[in-house]
């Protein structure tokens, strides 16, 4: 019998997803207060794999462009997710997000998990895209922000220029077919239950706490 | 946008979805709700498979 059970979540999100970092938030604050130990693996999932990396414009260009929203529409949607964000103690800049590619920062992420700090790196990443304006696309700005995290700069520059970690990234997104996920932040928790979304806290609690009375 | 190729239908993994559907981005587009419920307990799990889409 298994006196402390662990409950795995395996955590499907994108670094250029707003709702993602807020769901992060509420899952990190349902997981405290479930009292229950949880081991999290965050898993690659590509919102919008065919953006350029040296993309120019702001996300709001972005959305008017691929969705034919107007400019108001869309500064009245990232004005709501600026005030969800805030309500989670997050600060997002939109006027200073670089939209960009983010599979090298989902290599990143893989490298940092073969290192045991995946967690580390996807809160550093999701704070310098929506709070700091920093560029998470580029080698040389994800090698930065690894060195800054106390990484080897040069170590992160290989990984990510030889793809080290592509066919990482490639397989977490043919297993989020698998479980038939479309959007993110999603969560499977056990390999058994799963929840969509930035969910609000106490759903997270109550699923953690009863997969965990489950193992016992 | 990622899609689930025809072939990996049948291979789909079953989960138990908790929570209904909130706050999700598909796509490059992330649904914002006019406002948001107050979850008032967890809903009663489905036992079916992932599917369906967020609310827009």
């Amino acid at each position: 019998m298994n006196e402390t059970p662990t409950v795995k979540v395996d955590i499907w999100s994108d670094v250029q997803c707003p709702w993602c970092y807020i769901g992060k938030r509420r899952f990190e604050r349902g997981a405290a207060a479930s009292g229950v130990a949880v081991e999290v693996e965050y898993h690659s999932f590509e919102l919008a794999p065919d953006t350029p990396v040296d993309y120019e414009g702001t996300p709001e260009q972005y959305l008017a462009e691929r969705k034919g929203l107007s400019h108001d529409q869309v500064r009245q949607m990232l004005a709501h997710v600026t005030e969800l964000a805030a309500g989670e103690g997050l600060a997002y800049d939109f006027s200073a997000v670089h939209q960009t590619n983010t599979v090298k920062a989902h290599e990143l992420l893989h490298f940092a998990k073969e290192h045991g700090r995946q967690d580390e790196m996807k809160e550093a990443l999701l704070k310098v895209y929506f709070v700091d304006g920093g560029h998470v696309g580029r080698i040389d700005d994800l090698a930065d922000l690894a060195a800054g995290l106390g990484f080897d700069r040069d170590e992160v520059v290989n990984a990510l220029e030889s793809g080290q970690y592509s066919a990482a990234v490639k397989e977490d997104v043919a297993q989020a077919a698998r479980y038939g996920i479309q959007g993110v932040p999603f969560y499977v928790i056990d390999g058994k239950y799963g929840v969509s979304g930035a969910q609000e806290s106490a759903v997270f609690e109550e699923i953690l706490t009863k997969a965990a009375g489950e193992q016992g | 946008m990622t899609q689930t190729p025809d072939s990996a239908v049948d291979e789909r993994l079953p989960l138990q979805m908790v929570g209904g559907t909130a706050l999700v981005c598909e796509g490059d587009v992330c649904a914002v709700p006019d406002s948001v419920p107050e979850p008032e307990s967890l809903p009663e799990l489905d036992p079916a498979p992932v599917a369906g889409r967020s609310e827009r």
